[in-house]
């Protein structure tokens, strides 16, 4: 994957994301509720670090609360089933006539909860359960080979990780973790792998974590080639505060920059459909023109998982 | 959580960082002290800092509760209960950063005090109303009166790390901050007239 059109790729990637209408998103409608909650009159009472703590206790509340209503992964439902509702009396007809595509073209859909996590958990969610698919196929034998080459690719990510200032001590756990999750993946169902993505304050949590420290390291590892989009981005000062503020916090969204990178690290491909109100929905596979297994449904701030069959 | 916090604690055994000094309590791996140099070039230079700092079951997921217990004039350090107002340990933290490296970049927040946004309101107003000077004498003069107790030993450490046994109460930064706020407007006042 280090052929010298990548640069040609992400540049690609990255325009077709810019063009995206920016929209609102996780944070926003989580901001939006607390200026809801909270009377005007309350705030000018407060001091700006009263406020600031006010707005984080604030969150704290609404992510518990979403904690406690969206299940980390939901059961497969039918496309349009699921959205339909979301977009009753939208004035945009686009949603709708989106949908109805969609629907045609997908039999099934997951929904992944709604904190910030959903791209890192849905793919990862999509991706094993694949793999133990694939691995149930083969019975008790050998493991299958792209679990083989899954595994020889995460084994080899700690070295990597390492090479680019990651402390032992701090990524040590979670990187034990996923190993330990895929070689399990032959003993693994289908039904004890969503109950595992499923389970609060478990496994699941950690190794979402882990996709993050992937993401990073593949952008520090190749910092010349992706300064230029995240700096543009962002306004960060280079790769290694990008990472820091934008792919490591728990909890904080992901942006196109670090779906490449995961892909790339992993050399997993992913294939995601965007809705947006314009009527057809579009599709972005990274990297261009492979068959990816995974396939998300983004619309503007969040991501579930699609399945063709 | 623990094995990580276990792996921290080895690591901070192994520690030669002269600047810092940190340890778990001898019966609580929940449960941490630490004690930072005040950064050369800084009015903190000559002064030890001691940092109260609680794991929560969903550490490291979750970010340590820090809070200084050496009283300090700084605008990010809340005066009476040493909270600190630092973005990596809220919605910036991330499991990457250990207790160890938190308390680096605490140290690193001792040499880039910001006002905006300030916990301690009086060395906020100092510094925004551009008194560097003013700034730098009143956190120099608690330095003093407060933070002058050089670092413990690491040997001694078993001792030190044991709950209870912080230092002063916090919060007595605030009297000669009272006493600085009034006598800025008014020397300022003077020298115009």
């Amino acid at each position: 994957m280090a052929a010298g059109n990548d640069d040609e790729e992400l540049r690609k990637a990255i325009a077709a994301s810019l063009a995206e209408q920016p929209a609102a998103d996780e944070n926003a409608d989580i901001q939006r509720a607390i200026e809801a909650s909270t009377t005007p009159q309350d705030l000018n009472a407060l001091t700006a670090a009263e406020q600031d703590k006010l707005t984080i206790e604030q969150m704290n509340a609404i992510n518990d609360e979403i904690q406690s209503n969206q299940a980390m992964v939901g059961d497969r439902v039918g496309v349009a089933a699921a959205l339909a509702g979301e977009y009753d009396g939208n004035a945009n007809a686009g949603f709708a006539r989106g949908i109805a595509e969609l629907d045609g073209k997908y039999a099934s859909l997951r929904r992944v909860r709604k904190d910030g996590n959903c791209f890192y958990r849905g793919f990862l969610y999509r991706y094993l359960e694949h793999l133990c698919e694939l691995q149930a196929g083969r019975g008790a034998g050998a493991p299958h080979p792209e679990l083989e080459r899954v595994r020889g690719v995460v084994r080899a990510s700690k070295a990597k990780i390492l090479s680019v200032d990651y402390e032992e001590t701090a990524i040590d756990m979670f990187w034990e973790m996923l190993v330990e999750v895929l070689d399990d993946v032959p003993k693994t169902t289908l039904d004890q792998w969503h109950a595992k993505m499923n389970e609060e304050h478990g496994v699941a949590m950690h190794i979402v974590w882990f996709c993050r420290v992937l993401s990073a390291a593949q952008i520090k590892l190749n910092a010349d080639r992706f300064a230029p989009f995240v700096m543009d981005e962002t306004g960060a000062a280079d790769v290694a505060e990008f990472c820091r503020r934008e792919v490591e916090p728990v909890n904080h969204e992901c942006e196109q920059v670090q779906i490449i990178a995961l892909t790339e690290m992993l050399e997993i491909p992913v294939a995601i459909e965007y809705l947006d109100g314009s009527g057809t929905p579009s599709k972005l596979v990274f990297p261009e023109g492979a068959s990816p297994v995974v396939n998300l449904l983004y619309r503007p701030g969040h991501y579930d998982i699609l399945y063709e069959e | 959580m623990y094995k990580r916090l276990r792996k921290e604690a080895a690591e901070a055994r192994r520690s030669t960082d002269p600047d810092l000094l940190l340890c778990p309590s001898e019966d609580n791996l929940m449960d941490w002290r630490a004690w930072v140099r005040g950064p050369e070039g800084t009015p903190f230079e000559r002064g030890v800092f001691e940092l109260e700092i609680k794991a929560c079951g969903q550490y490291p997921l979750a970010p340590p509760t820090v809070r200084m217990v050496t009283p300090i004039f700084h605008p990010n350090i809340h005066g009476v209960s040493g909270e600190i107002c630092l973005d990596i340990l809220k919605q910036e933290w991330s499991p990457a950063w250990t207790l160890a490296s938190a308390c680096t970049a605490i140290r690193a927040l001792l040499s880039a005090p910001n006002p905006d946004s300030p916990l301690n309101c009086d060395a906020g107003n100092v510094m925004r109303a551009g008194d560097m000077d003013g700034f730098r004498a009143t956190a120099r003069q608690c330095v003093e009166d407060h933070a002058r107790g050089g670092m413990p030993s690491r040997d001694a450490l078993g001792d030190l790390a044991a709950p209870g046994k912080a230092a002063a109460p916090p919060g007595r930064c605030s009297t000669w901050t009272a006493i600085l706020v009034v006598l800025v407007p008014v020397l300022w006042a003077l020298s115009a007239i």
